[in-house]
């Protein structure tokens, strides 16, 4: 088994449609968990509420877990995976602005997106920055394309870098996150502020 | 007890699990053992050199022919149309990439009948059901269709087209491989785009 | 696993020591949804690990041999091997092949997986070779078993020179 769309032939709508679907999902789950606020998500930032990391790293730790079971299994073909090819110098540099974007806005593009469509006025003005950045990639990509492109590793998987099995990776990475959740809770406690909960 | 530590308790335990299999992290046969073997033994799996050569003589479109022998052997001579995938080098990077072109047919040939037959099974356990083999290789090629000849009086409607198949193939074979070698050069790395790998996933 | 509940030191001590036995009914009521996810998969994993219905190996590292070709043995070789050996003949006709001092078994292609050989194979302490009329049919014999993690198993051929192509091409320097 493999990701549907490379198994069954569909129709580009039907594949479309399923992601529309999928990202609808994505996007109610978002907004019900508070994180179209910018203020739980800049939370993260000053420590005071860090549900963000809490979230997405348990969010990726249990996809990890379940793929490699069903990979086990013989259920999932992960090798049909993408894996996202890595350029250092592009990731390195995108990541800093991404960042600096991250915390100026209080959203990252998704909930971003999600603070949009419940009609949040900063969320749409962080929402045409986005744009502006995209165009501005565009426009200015000739006199950066050797950065873009540059130091260019391939899709390199961690675990192979590391010479460890892709299980016990995964066995170090959710050490790793139980680690940093329980951080967490102390910088939460240490850096509290009045609950928001009531007002997002 | 507090949920999130139980959470975490539970991914710990799954996760240690995970840490004691043999995930491979590459790619394991996933045909079942049993059904891999008689998918193997069966006949159809095999191409004869004639089949082959009709292939080429009619410019069948839906057959890939692999060549699993070195890139110096291949650039001496090779099949017409066939692109170059080591066998060292098959398990490199993603068959898929190689097998999945939406070919009916992908013909493995090496010199001999051992390296294709790896070939065949490690496709077929891998789930890539489009894969044959060339029985002989290019030795039998050369046997059976370079060196053909006709020895006798009269000749049936059978052997009429057989023999003229051969003689086609033969033609194009030496047409191909006689080519300068700057010009073979150009031809197989244009082949080698079209079977890049298809990207995906989000971008 | 700490976990096991038929435990007999458990039951012992649920008579002995309510204490301790209390103690150890509330961690498990307190882990019961950990458990519950835990155990089947765990269950699942060691039926998957034990049986023999499967691949479960690195393609890549099992089919190392017939890369580097080391897998490959004459028979003029496999007369003179020290250790024991146990060829399989995998036709369906019976051969003798005079050189082979070791164990001949006649196992057709399509039986060799049957339990019994699978176990033969993997237990004989030595080389196993694998023998057909046509070494194609060792080779993709060869490929599954390596596959299934045997070790030491080889192809019988009668020459080595299989994959050695045997003819010179000719360019024809006219036709251009």
């Amino acid at each position: 088994m493999g990701p549907i769309s490379s198994l069954i032939p569909m129709p580009e709508w039907l594949d479309l449609l399923i992601a529309l679907l999928i990202g609808i999902g994505f996007g109610f789950s978002l907004e019900q968990a508070g994180f179209s606020s910018s203020r739980k998500l800049a939370g993260m930032f000053y420590g005071y509420d860090t549900t963000v990391i809490k979230v997405f790293f348990t969010a990726a730790i249990v996809a990890l877990v379940g793929s490699q079971f069903l990979s086990y299994f013989g259920l999932l073909n992960l090798n049909l995976v993408f894996v996202n090819e890595f350029y250092v110098a592009a990731s390195i540099v995108g990541g800093i602005i991404m960042g600096a974007g991250f915390i100026m806005g209080g959203f990252c593009p998704g909930t971003g997106l999600c603070a949009l469509s419940i009609g949040k006025i900063d969320a749409m003005i962080f929402f045409l920055g986005g744009l502006t950045g995209a165009f501005l990639f565009a426009e200015t990509y000739p006199f950066i394309q050797k950065l873009a492109n540059g130091s260019y590793k391939g899709p390199v998987k961690i675990n192979e870098v590391m010479g460890i099995s892709p299980g016990l990776f995964t066995f170090l990475l959710i050490i790793a996150a139980a680690a940093m959740f329980w951080l967490a809770e102390i910088a939460e406690k240490r850096f509290a502020r009045p609950d928001i909960t009531n007002e997002i | 007890m507090n949920t999130r530590i139980k959470f975490s308790v539970g991914l710990i335990c799954l996760g240690f699990i995970l840490a004691l299999l043999p995930l491979s992290g590459s790619r394991t046969f996933i045909v079942k053992p049993q059904k891999l073997l008689s998918e193997i033994l069966d006949d159809y799996t095999y191409f004869t050199v004639d089949q082959v050569a009709r292939f080429i003589v009619s410019e069948d479109s839906s057959v890939q022919i692999i060549d699993l022998r070195s890139p110096e052997e291949f650039r001496v001579v090779n099949i017409p149309g066939s692109i170059n995938v080591p066998y060292s080098r098959l398990l490199d990077n993603d068959p898929g990439s190689i097998l999945n072109n939406g070919k009916t047919k992908n013909i493995f040939y090496s010199n001999g009948d051992i390296d294709s037959n790896y070939a065949l099974a490690i496709a077929r356990g891998l789930n890539f059901k489009n894969t044959y083999v060339m029985k002989g290789g290019l030795n039998e090629w050369f046997n059976t269709v370079m060196n053909s000849n006709f020895i006798g009086d009269r000749i049936s409607a059978r052997e009429n087209a057989l023999f003229e198949t051969r003689t086609r193939a033969k033609k194009i074979f030496t047409e191909m491989n006689s080519l300068p070698d700057s010009m073979k050069l150009k031809f197989i790395r244009s082949k080698h785009i079209a079977a890049k790998k298809l990207d995906g996933g989000c971008e | 696993m700490r976990f096991r509940i038929s435990d007999l030191s458990f039951f012992e001590s649920a008579i002995y020591n309510p204490q301790s036995a209390i103690k150890k009914m509330e961690f498990i009521k307190k882990y019961k949804l950990v458990i519950v996810v835990v155990l089947p998969i765990l269950i699942l994993v060691l039926i998957r690990s034990a049986g023999l219905n499967h691949f479960k190996n690195d393609a890549k590292k099992w089919a190392e041999p017939s890369i580097k070709q080391s897998n490959r043995i004459t028979i003029e070789q496999a007369g003179s091997l020290k250790k024991k050996s146990l060829t399989i003949n995998l036709d369906k006709d019976v051969v003798r092949i005079r050189e082979l001092t070791g164990d001949v078994q006649n196992i057709p292609a399509d039986s060799v997986l049957r339990k019994n050989h699978v176990s033969m194979i993997l237990k004989h302490d030595g080389p196993v070779m694998l023998f057909s009329s046509d070494p194609g049919l060792s080779a993709r014999i060869w490929m599954i078993l390596s596959q299934m993690g045997c070790r030491n198993i080889y192809i019988l051929t009668n020459s080595s020179d299989n994959e050695v192509f045997k003819y010179k091409f000719r360019p024809d320097t006219l036709s251009n």
